[in-house]
């Protein structure tokens, strides 16, 4: 049977892109449709081009479109109760920080609030995943991962509230992250077939649902901080809300790179496993705080930022080519930042990197990324980075 | 009425049926069992097939995996143990249905019997 070539698959699928297909499980589906027809066709001797015009043709404008509308409100009607915990945890993230930006009290209590229902909203979507989908494997690495995540916003948890035993929480639960993570980067690589690994599967169907979550925390955050810098009053330092989002983003670019592999047999090289591993390693640690010296941490954040941002773009297909000035950006600012506070360079070239313009310009690129998963999800992890050290 | 507004109202039972039968199938690989099935009286279109796979999926009836042929992501769909269920319920009343509907269509007496049911 004849095979399309890489580079004919290529143009099917930006024939779609230009259709208005954004939703990458259902661009993915209509690819290996439409490439299975011209397959069909070559086979009783069309040329490509014929067979692509045969297809094509016989498809109507907007014809895609609508399909992605039914198909989305499809899936925006399934109100679970997981959906509901985590629009519950959303609106109390950002109430906690109105709170502590107005100087109000209960901030404090607010975010415990927020952070329980974060837990009881992933507990809920990984419980009624694992029961749904029982034929596939790799539901204890599900677990690991919930546990793991549960464990440290417990750790956090009792860390707002001064409670004894928040640091060894948080050690436990960041070692059973990194430990699963590690192992599911590995079983991604060696039996990369995205037949049957529960985690991935369960990523990709929440991942609209992510995306909003952090993109709805982001802005306002992103809003306020411009204001503040535009009114040169007293931005916001350091906030948890930032600190739930570079969290969940990391994981959320992590599980990007693990099924870009099971999908993209090219992606499958030692670089590609070495810095998917450090990846986990360096966005875990910092998490610890304290019981990780501090220049320690800052090496490891420096590291991450390098590591991840090649990786985002080794992750995508084609990115557009303007896009990697934007990885090297959020690159060099946490070199710039790092060597700062080591105090390699003047701490007067704070400014110098940290400033409305190159806010703007990395705010900006979450719009020229919005259809490149991978390196948006790694400009959320750059840009909320941004807003956490711009007063530190 | 087309045949595709026929299919529209039996599509969910259509794809519950192929999918009792085999394992699993691909999206193309429903249509083309469709078309070869009825002799090439239905092909089903994209804007068809897609947005029912995605609702039974929504609804828990089908469950998805996702393997790698030819270096493309092939998305399988089969039945899980609640559609497997309906499966059987939704066969036997379409079933039922055409039945029904084969009765009324060759239904071949005189119209002077309506008449005589209204006389006695």
């Amino acid at each position: 049977m004849g095979k399309l070539t890489d580079s004919q698959k290529d143009e099917l699928r930006k024939y779609l892109v230009s259709q208005g297909l954004t939703f990458k499980p259902l661009l993915d589906e209509m690819a290996d449709h439409m490439s299975c027809e011209m397959e069909e066709r070559m086979d009783e001797g069309r040329s490509f081009r014929e067979s692509f015009s045969d297809v094509t043709t016989e498809i109507s404008d907007n014809h895609f479109q609508q399909i992605q509308k039914q198909v989305m409100d499809t899936i925006n009607k399934r109100f679970t109760l997981a959906r509901a915990f985590s629009f519950l945890a959303l609106g109390f993230l950002i109430i906690s920080t109105l709170f502590k930006i107005m100087h109000l009290q209960y901030a404090g209590e607010v975010l415990l609030l927020a952070f329980a229902f974060l837990a009881v909203s992933l507990l809920t979507a990984s419980l009624t995943g694992i029961s749904r989908n029982r034929e596939k494997k790799g539901a204890a690495v599900v677990v690991a991962i919930t546990l793991g995540i549960v464990a440290l916003l417990i750790g956090y948890g009792f860390k707002i509230m001064h409670l004894a035993g928040a640091d060894n929480i948080i050690l436990g639960a960041v070692c059973v992250l990194v430990a699963s993570t590690l192992v599911n980067t590995v079983y991604v690589f060696q039996f990369a077939t995205g037949k049957g690994n529960l985690l991935t599967f369960l990523h990709e169907k929440y991942t609209p649902g992510i995306e909003r979550f952090f993109f709805f925390l982001l802005l306002p955050l992103v809003v306020y901080k411009i204001s503040t810098i535009l009114m040169t009053s007293e931005g916001l330092p350091g906030n948890m809300a930032l600190l739930v989002i570079i969290f969940g983003s990391g994981l959320q670019f992590i599980a990007l790179c693990w099924r870009t592999t099971e999908k993209d047999l090219s992606k499958r090289d030692t670089m590609t496993l070495a810095a998917t591993m450090i990846s986990c390693v360096c966005l875990l640690l910092p998490f610890l705080g304290p019981l990780v010296p501090i220049d320690v941490r800052m090496v490891i954040i420096m590291l991450f930022n390098v590591v991840a941002g090649w990786l985002a773009y080794r992750m995508e297909h084609e990115p557009k080519r303007f896009v990697w000035l934007l990885v090297v950006l959020g690159q060099v600012v946490f070199i710039g930042w790092g060597l700062i506070r080591f105090g390699t360079i003047p701490a007067s070239f704070h400014s110098f990197f940290f400033n409305l313009p190159i806010l703007v310009i990395l705010t900006t690129g979450l719009l020229f990324t919005r259809k490149e998963g991978t390196l948006r999800a790694y400009m959320v992890i750059v840009l909320s980075s941004y807003l956490f050290e711009y007063m530190m | 009425m087309s045949k595709n507004e026929f299919v529209k109202g039996t599509l969910k039972t259509i794809i519950l049926k192929l999918l009792a039968q085999d394992k699993q199938m691909y999206g193309y690989e429903i249509t083309q069992r469709v078309a070869q099935l009825s002799k090439d009286e239905i092909r089903l279109t994209f804007g068809a097939l897609y947005p029912t796979l995605y609702k039974l999926e929504a609804d828990g009836l089908l469950i998805t995996t996702t393997e790698i042929v030819d270096n493309r992501a092939r998305k399988y769909y089969s039945l899980t143990p609640a559609g497997r269920k309906l499966a059987k319920v939704k066969i036997s009343e379409l079933k039922q249905f055409t039945e029904i509907l084969s009765a009324i269509l060759d239904d071949s007496s005189k119209p002077g019997l309506t008449m005589k049911v209204w006389a006695s």
